[in-house]
């Protein structure tokens, strides 16, 4: 079949069948040269539809089926992006992440491509329109416009009309978790509240969405996708690694420590609680590796809740670090100042082993003047003598025995400064230990 | 304890290729065949997902791993004379047979250090 007989087939197919509606609004996406997106929509079409007749024979529904075998392509501007990056690797990806209509605060542009559904055109869940306006105008057009009270396809049709873009609107998502529809009735909005705010904040806030069922959006390129917050997080859950090695070391055990345990439950509690019991969300720590199932939306907040832990535990190392460095100094203050003592105490001991010699010399030189005494006068005098020198031997022994002690006291207190002293440059960083 | 690579789920990149040179080192397949014969195999244990699969099988392509050939199909709901579309097939080059033999290689050396950390395992065998 020919290129152009194919591109016939195809914008007749577009008309009656949500597949090719589908790639309608894909391939632009691809923003690939004609060719190579012809090939990729072509090798997708036939994917879909093979899938579509396997799923048909399992006994699904034919629209049941074809949202199967979308739904399972992933994120239609995600699957794009893939395709883009085999082409570009080099160039930087765009996501953008913004909410519904923004308005751009002072410039009052209106932030996105977005456009809402042509419902006289198009069935719920598929395009709504394709409006011709080029995604950089629309993000240049000032939306300027009131929205006059009515439904919400309304309300959304009436933004759609002031910038153009193309739209995919989740409409059944949304039925079937809060019972929004098109038909939902929405307050009028003045172009004047508009200034600096967020429409969907203000849809949201009219409509009494919040959390899992709030509206949220989608933009790449000129395609807005409008779904349930918990629509996107079903088909955006990806798995992420984070490194934990600073908070649980290097080579932690394999099983769940307390601290590893006190992380994932942490995490669990602060982080989209809803998401780890009620969604598919998971947590795995194994080793010093955390593998988060979540979806892209919730991994950066995981992310931001791992960096404020390691931050809270970097900022507590280092004050005990700094504690550490500190007892250091004054320890290694310490020890010279235990030696000196001991050096002086030392001495002191000699000088009083000295004196004790020359005291037992002077009682030895005593007793035998007594011995050798034969007055009884001169007798009762060396008597007294030696008395008091074996009461001056004894108070030099007494004094011998404290500096002994007080000896022993100092050299244990140098042992255990020097004990404290390898404790804390355990402690401590070797280099900084080593610097001290 | 559940581990993650223990967890059925889809298939990473790194080991995609592998698996998909490998299925088309068997003989050619088209891209969902190549999702069915992974479902197959594993019991629906491992999947790969289109997603990662076609932008893959893109970049094997401009590698030169695989060459490329299309063939007109018909839906099996469609009638006799409606139009076809179209079918791409991927056959393993020779630089594809060539990069699958390192691959695997490399891949069994990777195992067999992750086993020899394993209870029962040796941690003889690792230096090759």
């Amino acid at each position: 079949m020919s290129r152009r007989t194919r591109d016939r087939v195809s914008a007749e197919s577009s008309a009656r069948d949500p597949i090719s509606r589908w790639l309608d609004v894909f391939v632009p996406l691809l923003r690939l040269p004609r060719a190579e997106a012809g090939r990729i929509r072509d090798e997708l079409e036939d994917h879909l539809r093979t899938r579509v007749d396997d799923l048909l024979i399992l006994g699904m529904s034919e629209p049941e089926a074809v949202q199967k075998a979308v739904t399972e392509l992933g994120e239609t501007a995600r699957l794009a992006r893939s395709f883009r990056s085999v082409r570009t690797s080099s160039r930087g990806r765009i996501a953008m992440y913004t909410g519904l209509f923004v308005v751009a605060g002072l410039a009052l542009t209106v932030g996105v491509a977005g456009i809402l559904p042509r419902p006289q055109s198009v069935p719920s869940r598929e395009v709504l329109a394709a409006a011709s306006a080029q995604p950089e105008a629309a993000a240049e057009k000032t939306l300027g416009v009131d929205l006059p009270e009515g439904t919400l396809e309304g309300t959304l049709t009436t933004i759609a009309e002031a910038t153009g873009a193309r739209l995919y609107v989740h409409w059944s998502a949304f039925e079937g978790s809060s019972g929004i529809g098109r038909e939902t009735e929405v307050g009028a909005i003045p172009a004047k509240n508009l200034h600096g705010s967020k429409i969907r904040e203000i849809l949201n806030s009219m409509l009494g969405l919040s959390g899992p069922q709030a509206l949220a959006v989608r933009v790449e390129g000129d395609l807005l996708e409008v779904a349930p917050r918990d629509y996107f997080d079903r088909i955006e859950m990806v798995t992420r690694e984070y490194d934990l090695t600073s908070l649980l070391g290097e080579w932690p055990p394999l099983e769940i420590t307390t601290e590893a345990g006190a992380l994932r439950d942490g995490l669990r509690e602060m982080v989209e609680p809803e998401l780890w019991t009620d969604g598919n969300g998971a947590i795995v720590i194994h080793g010093s590796l955390m593998a988060v199932r979540a979806p892209e939306r919730v991994q950066g907040m995981v992310a931001e809740y791992i960096d404020r832990i390691k931050a809270r535990f970097e900022a507590n190392q280092k004050t005990q670090r700094d504690r550490n460095a500190q007892r250091h100094s004054r320890v290694m203050e310490s020890l010279p100042k235990l030696e000196a003592q001991l050096d002086r105490e030392t001495a002191e001991l000699e000088a009083v082993r000295v004196e004790l010699w020359k005291s037992e010399y002077r009682r030895q030189d005593l007793e035998e003047a007594f011995r050798s005494a034969q007055d009884e006068a001169v007798r009762s005098a060396r008597l007294d003598e030696l008395a008091r020198a074996s009461a001056d031997h004894e108070s030099i022994v007494q004094k011998r025995d404290l500096l002994t002690d007080a000896i022993n006291r100092t050299r244990l207190g140098i042992q255990h400064t020097q004990g404290e002293i390898g404790f804390i440059r355990a402690l401590l960083e070797p280099g900084e230990a080593a610097s001290r | 304890m559940t581990t993650p690579a223990a967890t059925p789920g889809p298939l990473s990149r790194t080991h995609a290729e592998l698996v998909i040179l490998s299925l088309l080192a068997e003989g050619p397949a088209y891209g969902y065949a190549l999702t069915k014969q992974v479902a197959s195999r594993t019991g629906g244990g491992l999947r790969l997902q289109p997603a990662v699969l076609y932008p893959l099988m893109t970049r094997l392509e401009k590698q030169g791993l695989v060459t490329t050939s299309w063939e007109e199909v018909k839906s099996q709901q469609s009638e006799e004379d409606a139009p076809g579309r179209r079918r791409k097939w991927y056959t393993l080059s020779g630089k594809g047979r060539r990069r699958l033999e390192a691959q695997i290689e490399a891949h069994r050396r990777f195992t067999a250090m992750i086993e020899s950390f394993l209870p029962g395992g040796e941690r003889a065998g690792v230096s090759a």
